[in-house]
C-alpha cells in the first residue's frame, strides 16, 4: 500500500487539472488538501508497520519494470518503478506530506481570492507527488525522475503568476540555474551506471537481483578518484537544487511565487532533496573522504554567506530565503561532518520553523494587503496576536532557544562539527564559521520580529522608516505606497534587481485598497500555525542528546531511529564521542552566540542605541556590499548572462544572415531570374514568330560565314 | 534507286533557279503574312505558303539531282499540313467560339 502514498496526490492533481474549474472553489481545495492528508495517513500507517519489523532492512515495494530490455530469463532490467522505506525515507515522507498538507491548508486559505485557485492546487499535488518519488524512489533513475518533476514544479509555481514579467523571469533563472545542477546528477548516474551496472540503490532479498549500488560500494570500487568523482557530481546536484554556494542565487528570486510555495518547496521539502540525496548515497561519500570536506566547506561557506546577506535585507520573505540557504548550509556542514544523522534532523526540526515562519509572513502579509517590506511594518504584535505567537515559537526555534527543536539539531550539527575537529583541525575552521553564522542567525531574525512585530506600527503613509532608509543613496521618500512604480524607486538595492514586494499583490485581489488596519487571517490559516508552532517548538524532542538528560550512550533517540540508514560503514564516524562536560561548553557557547546576536539585535531595533542609520553610515562600504548581495548577481550577470546574451545575438545575427541567408538568396535568384526572363513571354504569337526568324537567321549566318 | 535507271531529262526550258527563286518569294511572302497580319486565318494561310514555297523548292532539287528523295519528302510535308490544318482550325473555331475573334494579338492571356 505503499504505492498509494504518491498515488494519491498524483490522482488530486490529475483531478484539480480536469476538473478544479467546475468544482466549487472549496471542494477544490479539500480534494488536494485531502489528497495529500491520505498520502500523509498511508505514509504513517506505513512507517508504523515498518518500524514495528525489522528496521535494518529496508522494504521494498516493485511496481513495473520501466526500463528493460531482453526476454523472459534473459531480461535485463535498468530500472523500475519502485519504491524503498527505510528510516531516512520515513523520516523524509512524513515530513513531506505533514508539513505538505499543513501548506495545502493554509494555501486554502491564502489563496481563497486568486482566479487560478484550481491551477494552483494542481500544481501543488503534482508537486507533492513528485517530492515523495523522489524521497521513496528505490533507485536512482526514479529518483531522478522525482529530482527533475520537483524542478518543474518550481519551475510552475514560481511563474505562478506569469503575468508579472519578474515572476517569470524568476521561474526561469530557477530552472536554469537548476539545470548546471541536473548536469551533475546525470553524469554521475552515466558513471554509475556504468561502474555497478545497475541503478538499484539496495539489493532487494526477496528478488534475485543484483546487489544494489549502495549496498557496499567499496566491493566495486577500488579507485579512490572514481568514488571521488561520482561523490562530487552528485553533489553538484545536492548545490543545484538545495541552493549551495555558488548555485543559490535562484532561491532569494523564488521568492516570487505564493508565499505557501515559498513555504512548502523553496523551505521545507524541495530544497532538502540534495540534503537526502547526499544522506542517501553517504556510503559513496565515505569512500571519498575529500568529498566530504568538499560538501562541508561548501556548506559552512554558504552558512555564513547567505546569512551576511540576509543581516540587512528589507524585504521579510528575503531574509527568510537567505536564512533558508544559511540553514541549509549548516545541514549540508553536518553531512560533511560525516554526521548525516544530524544534517537529517536540522532538515526535519527547519522544516517545521522555516514552514512556519514563511507561512507567519504570508500571514503578516496578508493582514497588511502585501506589504512585505519590513520598514513598513512594526507593532503587529497585538492586531495579530495569534500569528505574532506562532512566529515567536518559530523564531526562538530557528535562533537555538534552549528547548525549542532548532536548538538540538543546529547543537547536533555544531557538536559533531567540533567532534570532528578534534581529529581534522579543517573542521575546527568550519565550526568557528558555523558559531559564528549562529550569532547572525540570531541577529538577523531578531531584527525581523522586532522590525515586524515590536515598536510602533510604520504603516504605509509614514514612509520609510528613517534609520536605514538614510543609508541608501538614491533612495527617495516613499509618499504613495500603494504604487507599484514607487515600491521599485524605493527599493533599498542600488541597482535593478527584481522586487518581490509585489509578489502577493494579486492573491488578494478582493483586499484592494491597502487597509489602514491589519487584520487576523482567516482561521484555516491560523490552524496551519498553530500546528507548526507546535512542531517547531517540540518536534526536537525526539532528539534530545543523552548528556542532557544524564542518559547513557552518546546517540539520542533519533539517530538511533536513522542508524540503519545512515550510520557510517566506513571510517568517517569511527571516532569517539564528546565528553559530557564537552558537550555542555560547545552547547553554551552556540547559546551565548545566539544571545550576542539577539542582544545587538534588541540595542539596535528596540532601544535603538546606537541607531541603526548611524550603523550603516559608520559601516557604509560593508553595509553597501551586503545589500547587494555582494553583487553576486551583477558578477553572474557579467561573467555568464552578458556573455552567453552576447553569444546568442551573434548566433542570431548568424543564423539570420548566413543561414537564411543563403536559403533566401537562392529563393531571391530564381525569383529574379525569372522576373528577367517572363517579360520574354509576351502572349503575342507574332512576337514569338519574330524571335524564330531571327533565331534562323543567326543560324544561316553562323553556317554562312563560318569560314 | 536501282543503277543504270533515271528520270527522263525534261525539256531544258525552265531553268532550276526559276524553281528556287519562286521558291524564296513565296517563303519571303509566307513569312511576311505570318509577322505581319493579325487575323489568325490570314496568318494560317500564309503559313500553308510558306509549307509550298518549301515544297517547289523540294521538287525543283529533286529534279535537277534526279532523286526521289524531295518528292517523297513533299509527300510527308502535305500529309502534316494536311493535319495541322486539322487541327489549327479546330483551335482557331474554339478560340472565335470563346472570344468572338480570331485577332492573333488578342489571344495573348497566356503572357508571362
Amino acid at each position: 500500500m505503499l504505492w498509494l502514498v504518491p498515488a494519491l496526490p498524483l490522482l488530486g492533481s490529475v483531478v484539480s487539472l480536469f476538473f478544479g474549474r467546475r468544482l466549487p472553489k472549496a471542494l477544490a481545495g479539500t480534494i488536494a488538501s485531502g489528497a495529500v492528508l491520505g498520502a500523509f495517513v498511508v505514509a504513517l500507517l506505513a512507517v508504523l508497520e515498518f518500524v514495528a519489523g525489522d528496521t535494518t532492512h529496508p522494504f521494498q515495494q516493485h511496481l513495473f519494470p520501466w526500463i528493460a530490455w531482453g526476454e523472459g530469463r534473459a531480461q535485463v532490467l535498468v530500472a523500475e518503478a519502485g519504491l524503498l522505506l527505510d528510516p531516512l525515507s520515513s523520516v523524509m515522507v512524513l515530513v513531506v506530506t505533514g508539513v505538505g498538507f499543513l501548506i495545502h491548508l493554509y494555501s486554502m486559505g491564502y489563496m481563497a481570492h486568486d482566479p487560478s485557485y484550481p491551477r494552483f492546487f494542481t500544481y501543488l499535488n503534482l508537486f507533492a507527488f513528485s517530492m515523495l518519488v523522489l524521497v521513496l524512489a528505490n533507485n536512482f533513475l526514479f529518483m531522478f525522475v522525482g529530482w527533475e518533476l520537483v524542478g518543474l514544479c518550481s519551475y510552475l509555481l514560481i511563474g505562478f503568476w506569469f503575468t508579472r514579467p519578474s515572476a517569470a523571469s524568476a521561474g526561469k533563472k530557477a530552472f536554469v540555474v537548476n539545470r548546471v545542477g541536473d548536469w551533475g546528477f546525470l553524469v554521475a548516474l552515466l558513471l554509475i551506471w556504468t561502474t555497478f551496472g545497475t541503478f538499484q540503490f539496495f539489493a532487494d532479498p526477496a528478488v534475485a537481483t543484483t546487489g544494489g549500488v549502495l549496498d557496499d560500494p567499496g566491493r566495486v570500487i577500488r579507485d579512490g578518484s572514481l568514488a571521488l568523482a561520482i561523490a562530487l557530481l552528485l553533489f553538484v546536484g545536492a548545490v543545484g537544487k538545495s541552493a549551495q554556494v555558488p548555485l543559490y542565487v535562484w532561491l532569494p528570486d523564488a521568492m516570487e511565487g505564493p508565499t505557501p510555495v515559498s513555504a512548502l518547496i523553496h523551505a521545507a521539502t524541495m530544497v532538502t532533496a540534495g540534503i537526502y540525496m547526499v544522506a542517501r548515497v553517504h556510503t559513496l561519500y565515505e569512500l571519498a573522504p575529500a568529498s566530504l570536506a568538499v560538501v562541508a566547506t561548501i556548506g559552512a561557506l554558504t552558512a555564513i554567506f547567505a546569512a551576511s546577506i540576509g543581516l540587512v535585507q528589507t524585504d521579510i520573505k528575503r531574509v527568510l530565503a537567505y536564512s533558508t540557504v544559511s540553514q541549509l548550509g549548516y545541514m549540508f556542514l553536518a553531512l560533511g561532518a560525516g554526521a548525516f544523522a544530524a544534517g537529517i534532523f536540522h532538515l526535519m526540526t527547519h522544516a517545521f520553523f522555516k514552514a512556519l515562519l514563511f507561512l507567519g509572513a504570508g500571514s503578516v502579509i496578508h493582514a497588511l494587503s502585501d506589504e512585505q517590506d519590513l520598514r513598513r511594518m512594526g507593532g503587529l504584535f497585538s492586531p495579530l496576536k495569534v500569528t505574532a505567537l506562532t512566529f515567536l515559537a518559530g523564531w526562538l526555534a530557528i535562533i537555538g532557544f534552549p528547548g525549542f527543536s532548532g536548538f538540538f539539531s543546529k547543537d547536533l550539527i555544531l557538536a559533531k562539527t567540533l567532534e570532528r575537529g578534534l581529529e581534522d583541525p579543517w573542521y575546527l575552521v568550519l565550526y568557528a564559521v558555523a558559531l559564528l553564522t549562529v550569532a547572525m542567525t540570531a541577529f538577523y531574525m531578531s531584527r525581523l520580529v522586532f522590525l515586524a512585530f515590536f515598536g510602533r506600527h510604520r504603516g504605509a503613509d509614514e514612509g520609510l522608516m528613517p534609520a536605514e532608509a538614510r543609508a541608501v543613496p538614491e533612495h527617495e521618500p516613499a509618499a504613495a505606497a500603494g504604487a507599484v512604480a514607487t515600491h521599485q524607486r524605493a527599493s533599498p538595492v542600488v541597482h535593478a534587481s527584481h522586487n518581490s514586494r509585489a509578489a502577493d499583490r494579486e492573491a488578494h485581489g478582493a483586499h484592494g485598497a491597502h487597509g489602514s488596519t491589519p487584520h487576523e487571517s482567516p482561521w484555516i490559516m491560523l490552524i496551519a500555525l498553530i500546528v507548526l508552532a507546535l512542531l517547531s517548538i517540540g518536534g526536537g524532542w525526539v532528539g534530545i542528546p543523552p548528556f542532557m538528560v544524564g542518559a547513557a550512550g552518546h546517540e539520542s533517540p533519533f539517530e538511533a531511529f536513522l542508524a540503519p540508514s545512515v550510520a557510517a560503514h566506513g571510517a568517517a564516524e569511527a571516532h569517539g564521542a564528546l565528553e559530557a562536560t564537552m558537550e555542555w561548553v560547545a552547547t553554551g557557547a552556540s547559546v551565548v552566540m545566539a544571545g550576542i546576536g539577539v542582544a545587538i539585535a534588541a540595542a539596535l531595533y528596540l532601544a535603538g542605541t546606537p541607531s541603526p542609520a548611524d550603523f550603516a553610515r559608520r559601516f557604509r562600504q560593508p553595509y553597501l556590499w551586503l545589500l547587494n548581495k555582494w553583487y553576486v548577481d551583477e558578477l553572474y550577470q557579467a561573467l555568464i548572462a552578458h556573455p552567453g546574451a552576447r553569444l546568442a545575438a551573434f548566433l542570431a545575427a548568424f543564423d539570420l544572415g548566413v543561414v537564411d541567408g543563403a536559403v533566401n538568396g537562392i529563393a531571391r535568384l530564381s525569383r529574379g531570374t525569372g522576373a528577367a526572363l517572363r517579360s520574354v513571354q509576351s502572349g503575342y504569337v507574332r512576337g514569338y514568330a519574330v524571335t524564330m526568324l531571327i533565331g534562323a537567321f543567326a543560324i544561316l549566318a553562323f553556317w554562312a560565314f563560318r569560314g | 534507286m536501282p543503277p543504270g535507271f533515271a528520270l527522263p531529262a525534261l525539256p531544258a526550258t525552265v531553268p532550276t533557279e526559276a524553281y528556287v527563286v519562286l521558291s524564296a518569294v513565296l517563303f519571303a511572302i509566307g513569312t511576311l503574312g505570318v509577322l505581319l497580319r493579325k487575323n489568325a486565318l490570314t496568318i494560317f494561310m500564309s503559313i500553308e505558303l510558306m509549307l509550298n514555297a518549301v515544297n517547289v523548292a523540294f521538287v525543283a532539287f529533286a529534279r535537277q539531282f534526279g532523286q526521289f528523295d524531295g518528292q517523297i519528302f513533299v509527300f510527308f510535308v502535305m500529309a502534316v499540313a494536311a493535319a495541322e490544318v486539322a487541327v489549327g482550325l479546330g483551335i482557331i473555331v474554339d478560340i472565335f467560339r470563346s472570344r468572338r475573334t480570331v485577332d492573333i494579338d488578342d489571344v495573348s492571356w497566356l503572357r508571362g
